[in-house]
């Protein structure tokens, strides 16, 4: 069997459950501590901003015609919150996020970042708040 | 290329070469929560790249790094950041997901120049699986234009680069 067959045959095995459409979410990756926020299912180029900020490329945008930018990582999310006070009792809201980032690191890039990352966030309302586990964030000794 | 094999925790578990010596290869698995939360979301494109750049095996890698040069906190853990193995190289294909489930298929496409995967490793003292790490996340970055098939600005992204083989 070819490598693209068994490729095939995998993925679908892995949605044997049931494939319904992609939509745009944000989800937080404890392990890795970050919240990545993604707006299509395609292969992606990330760009490190600073240590806390990614930007989601499609690898692909000039063939598929889409927009450039599919998403964003906010790294070290839980450790952000933990050294900003920001409460994880409730759901983290994503936009007061990237103000947040934006205040910290001044420099242009970052500025660029947030710009682009923003609009993101606003364009798709279900994905503007996330919750992080509070257990993620050590008791004090 | 194989079947679907899971072990304890790990829907799949696969070679890779050792981070402190790459001649020698060790385990490492994907966690099936890990591997459920893209499908989850649908992510048919990261599926795919799964079984065909990752399930194959680390063992191309050509670059190994310790520690992202970022926050981490894990369990409790503030420095979780010096936990992580980044391996890298540069893949003949990647591989994107065309379509729905039923009349959808993937695609080998050829990486634009100067792209490298990386994927992120999780380590951990060998555990009764036989794995020394679960593979978190996968994907493509720039290339570093002084160090072939390292992601671009490597020594500002991780603490140290274990090792780097010569093809």
């Amino acid at each position: 069997m070819s490598k693209l067959k068994e490729v095939e045959r995998n993925v679908k095995q892995a949605f044997a459950d049931g494939w319904g459409d992609f939509r745009p979410c944000a989800y937080f990756d404890e392990r890795l501590d970050c919240i990545r926020v993604v707006t299509r299912d395609c292969s992606v180029l990330e760009t490190r901003i600073n240590p806390v900020l990614t930007l989601l490329e499609d690898n692909y945008h000039s063939e598929s015609k889409g927009k450039r930018y599919v998403g964003f990582t906010i790294k070290g999310a839980s450790h952000f919150c933990h050294e900003h006070g920001i409460s994880l009792a409730v759901p983290v809201n994503i936009g007061k996020l990237l103000d947040a980032i934006a205040a910290q690191f001044p420099d242009t890039l970052v500025q660029l970042a947030v710009e682009i990352a923003k609009p993101i966030v606003q364009e798709q309302p279900e994905i503007g708040q996330i919750r992080i586990p509070k257990d993620a964030i050590p008791v004090p000794a | 290329m194989r079947n679907i094999q899971r072990v304890g925790p790990y829907i799949e578990v696969v070679e890779a070469r050792s981070p402190e010596n790459p001649t020698i290869h060790i385990k490492v698995g994907i966690r099936q929560d890990t591997f459920q939360q893209l499908v989850h979301h649908y992510f048919s494109t990261a599926v795919a790249q799964f079984y065909g750049l990752v399930q194959p095996g680390l063992v191309p890698a050509v670059h190994a790094f310790r520690g992202v040069k970022r926050p981490l906190l894990h369990a409790g853990n503030l420095n979780a950041d010096s936990g992580v193995i980044v391996y890298s190289w540069r893949p003949e294909f990647d591989y994107v997901w065309v379509g729905n489930r039923s009349e959808g298929h993937p695609a080998e496409k050829t990486p634009a120049p100067n792209r490298v995967l990386v994927v992120l490793l999780r380590e951990f003292p060998v555990d009764e699986f036989g794995c020394r790490g679960s593979i978190e996340h996968w994907n493509w970055v720039a290339e570093d234009p002084y160090l072939p098939q390292a992601p671009v600005n490597w020594a500002e992204r991780y603490s140290k680069r274990l090792w780097s083989r010569s093809l």
